[in-house]
């Protein structure tokens, strides 16, 4: 059952989705734009708002996020994009995002709010459908709610065989007050390759859901890294990805600068030869609290996947993985990979892990680890030994502990871009230490 | 340059004394080595001199130019010139081994309030040492010692000494594991530094080393302490008679 009241006061935090404002500014009655949105409805009010009594919420507060209060924020400019090339402002800019690019000349980018869209195939074929079909296993009524009030969000429609970079970025200065709910749809088919980046954030407290169909032998890589100092906010994202034969869906965050985050993957390796990987660096410093909750399924045969999350905590953060490899009955073959790692560079810091695996197919290799533990103390003293202070030291071999994720980035010059803004929290964390 | 004067010292886990009045002098300038058995505490003053945690000094003081070397952090001693060829060079996954070598020398360079070396320039630097040393750009750019075979790492040590250009050196054991071209190359890496601002100390169990670089005072270590000292020749009467010969102390 759901508490219509917590639900209100949750929505009242969030922009009122435009199209459900009349011309004079006043609110109209809820009229969602896509039968999906009404069915969300349904699913919401069915599953609930998450609780400390889910199982998937035990060590993360969802009260944190539920009852957040938006904060005025200042957004700056994000000045240094993970890509080169031009900026090109394109439909979805009035909208509040703004799409760099370099190659996007073969693909359809277009903004949910606008009317038209609702007729489009990759609506029509995915939006809600794939977080709706995520909700039998473990309950995401934050990913409903998504679905039936975002406002707004990126439909990205990559045809056969294109290749495209995007980035969402921010290029102007915003005072937003309010959250933001977003719904990103990617529809990648047949052997399209697309790399998309969402580099800072939309407002102080976001629910973001991403809805990625990978076509047969096409690919999405998906990197995200909000690069914004921001004394007060919460995070949530939910991305589900349908993988088809042949098809690879990445994922890669960078998680440093917001005090909470949440993350829930759900990746579905459809078909035969599907790969998978996804990967978190976090830092997380002054109480923060980062959270990664993963369900990888397989059900094609040979198909692969790797989670690798590294999180590097101090005064008194606190990190959270959650991961699980289903392998359904028919999925032989199957290659499955998890490792989580905190470093704790204090005693007052945490990590928590629950690895999961369920396996019904006999012939699969599948390894899960996880670890917790301070610096090694010999490495430690080799570096000071040659002259290398006790902070860079410290900083040195957390960048060595995170590379394993960063890592898993497969454009090197991405890469080096993380590696530099990874390097520049560490600059922030030195000149304010509590 | 260095003085170690009657060094007492435990490890604190065991609260066992491993150093029982070591007494020590090298001159700007000197090469000494040290010989002795195993377990005799050769690493263990070095890795004190060093500043590594889990020692306790009981008793004396060292003194590195005249300044007190125990009262200093790790990093602080090795900006006033200390450097330790370690016996087990320490592997590191994840850090590239000049983004290592460039972090030293910079930050060693700051603490002396110098300015720091460019990539540019220090690229060149650390390619013509590691030529000397015998040491490819492929092993240049791996993660520091990580997966180097026993040779390539203790070349890596004086790679690294090469590049700082430290004034006190202690080498562990360098020579050991070093195939007879690398032994001539490490060498010549030592002899190269060898000069009056320099001193040098070889922790060696081998008078091979010594054939390529010859020391001005060899001393022998037992139980904690210095036992002998003499010249060169001494430590040819121990690769011929080994321990045995002298007093019962020595065993
Ligand atoms: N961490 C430790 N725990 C227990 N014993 C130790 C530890 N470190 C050193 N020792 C002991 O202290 C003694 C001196 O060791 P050290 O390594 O200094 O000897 P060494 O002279 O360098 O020997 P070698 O020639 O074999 O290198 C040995 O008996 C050794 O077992
Ligand atoms: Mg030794």
């Amino acid at each position: 059952m759901v508490d219509m009241t917590e639900i209100r006061t949750h929505l009242s935090q969030f922009e009122a989705p435009s199209r459900h404002l009349s011309q004079d500014g006043k609110e109209a009655p809820l009229a969602p734009l896509l039968p999906e949105q009404s069915q969300a409805e349904t699913r919401w009010k069915d599953v609930g708002l998450p609780t400390r009594r889910d199982e998937y919420w035990k060590y993360t507060d969802p009260g944190v996020f539920l009852n957040f209060s938006p904060q005025t924020t200042e957004f700056k400019r994000e000045n240094s994009p993970l890509f080169d090339g031009d900026v090109i402002n394109i439909a979805a800019a009035a909208e509040g995002f703004v799409v760099k690019d370099g190659l996007a000349t073969e693909i359809k980018i277009d903004n949910l709010s606008d009317d038209k869209m609702a007729n489009s195939q990759a609506i029509r074929q995915i939006y809600g459908k794939l977080e709706s079909q995520a909700q039998d296993m473990i309950p995401r009524g934050l990913a409903a709610l998504n679905t039936h009030q975002a406002s707004r969000g990126m439909v990205i429609e990559c045809p056969e065989n294109s290749q495209a970079t995007v980035q969402l970025l921010m290029t102007d200065e915003r005072k937003v007050s309010t959250g933001s709910m977003i719904h990103h749809v990617i529809d990648a088919r047949a052997g399209a390759q697309l790399t998309l980046a969402e580099i800072g954030t939309q407002a102080s407290q976001t629910n973001i859901v991403y809805e990625i169909r990978v076509g047969e032998g096409a690919s999405v890589h998906l990197i995200r890294a909000a690069r914004l100092s921001e004394a007060k906010s919460a995070h949530m994202c939910s991305i589900f990805a349908d993988v088809a034969a042949s098809g690879t869906f990445n994922s890669f965050a960078l998680s440093a600068w917001s005090p909470w985050s949440r993350q829930e993957y759900v990746v579905r390796l459809k078909e035969d030869e599907a790969k998978t990987s996804l990967s978190g660096a976090v830092l997380g410093r002054e109480d923060c609290h980062h959270d990664d909750m993963v369900l990888v399924i397989h059900e094609g045969q040979n198909c692969q996947s790797r989670q690798v999350f590294k999180k590097v905590l101090r005064h008194n953060a606190k990190g959270v993985f959650q991961g699980k490899i289903l392998v359904r009955q028919d999925a032989q073959k199957t290659d499955g990979y998890q490792i989580s790692q905190g470093l704790l560079l204090d005693d007052e810091s945490e990590f928590c892990a629950k690895p999961e695996l369920e396996i019904y197919a006999d012939d699969v290799v599948c390894s899960h680890g996880s670890t917790s533990g301070g610096v090694d103390e010999t490495q430690m003293f080799y570096l000071r030994s040659r002259g290398i202070a006790e902070n860079e030291a410290q900083e040195l071999l957390s960048m060595a502990f995170l590379s394993d994720a960063i890592e898993e980035v497969a454009d090197e010059q991405v890469r080096v871009r993380l590696d530099e803004w990874a390097k520049e929290w560490f600059v922030e964390a030195r000149s304010c230490q509590p | 340059m260095l003085s170690i004067q009657n060094l007492h010292a435990n490890l604190v886990e065991e609260d066992k004394a491993i150093l029982k009045g070591v007494n020590l002098e090298i001159h700007s300038g000197e090469v000494h080595a040290i010989m002795g058995p195993n377990g005799s505490g050769k690493s263990t003053l070095s890795y004190i001199l060093a500043g590594r945690d889990g020692y306790e000094v009981k008793a004396g003081k060292v003194l590195l130019e005249g300044q007190e070397l125990l009262e200093m952090e790790p990093e602080e001693r090795a900006a006033l010139g200390f450097f330790l060829a370690f016996q087990y060079p320490v592997e590191i996954p994840g850090v590239g081994n000049m983004t290592f070598l460039r972090t030293a020398l910079n930050a060693q360079r700051k603490m002396r309030g110098e300015d720091a070396i460019s990539a540019a320039d220090f690229l060149r630097l650390a390619r013509e040492k590691a030529k000397h040393l015998g040491i490819g750009d492929e092993l240049l750019k791996r993660p520091v010692n990580y997966g180097f075979s026993g040779g390539e790492k203790k070349r890596n040590e004086i790679l690294q000494m090469a590049v700082l250009e430290p004034r006190m050196c202690i080498l562990d054991e360098t020579d050991s594991g070093l195939d007879v071209d690398a032994m001539r190359q490490v060498a010549a890496g030592v002899n190269n530094l060898r000069g009056k601002e320099r001193a040098i100390l070889l922790i060696t169990h081998y008078q091979r080393l010594l054939d390529h670089i010859e020391p001005d005072h060899v001393h022998i270590m037992a139980d904690g302490q210095i036992v002998e000292s003499g010249g060169p020749e001494l430590a040819l009467k121990i690769e011929e008679k080994g321990y045995g010969f002298m007093s019962g102390e020595a065993n």
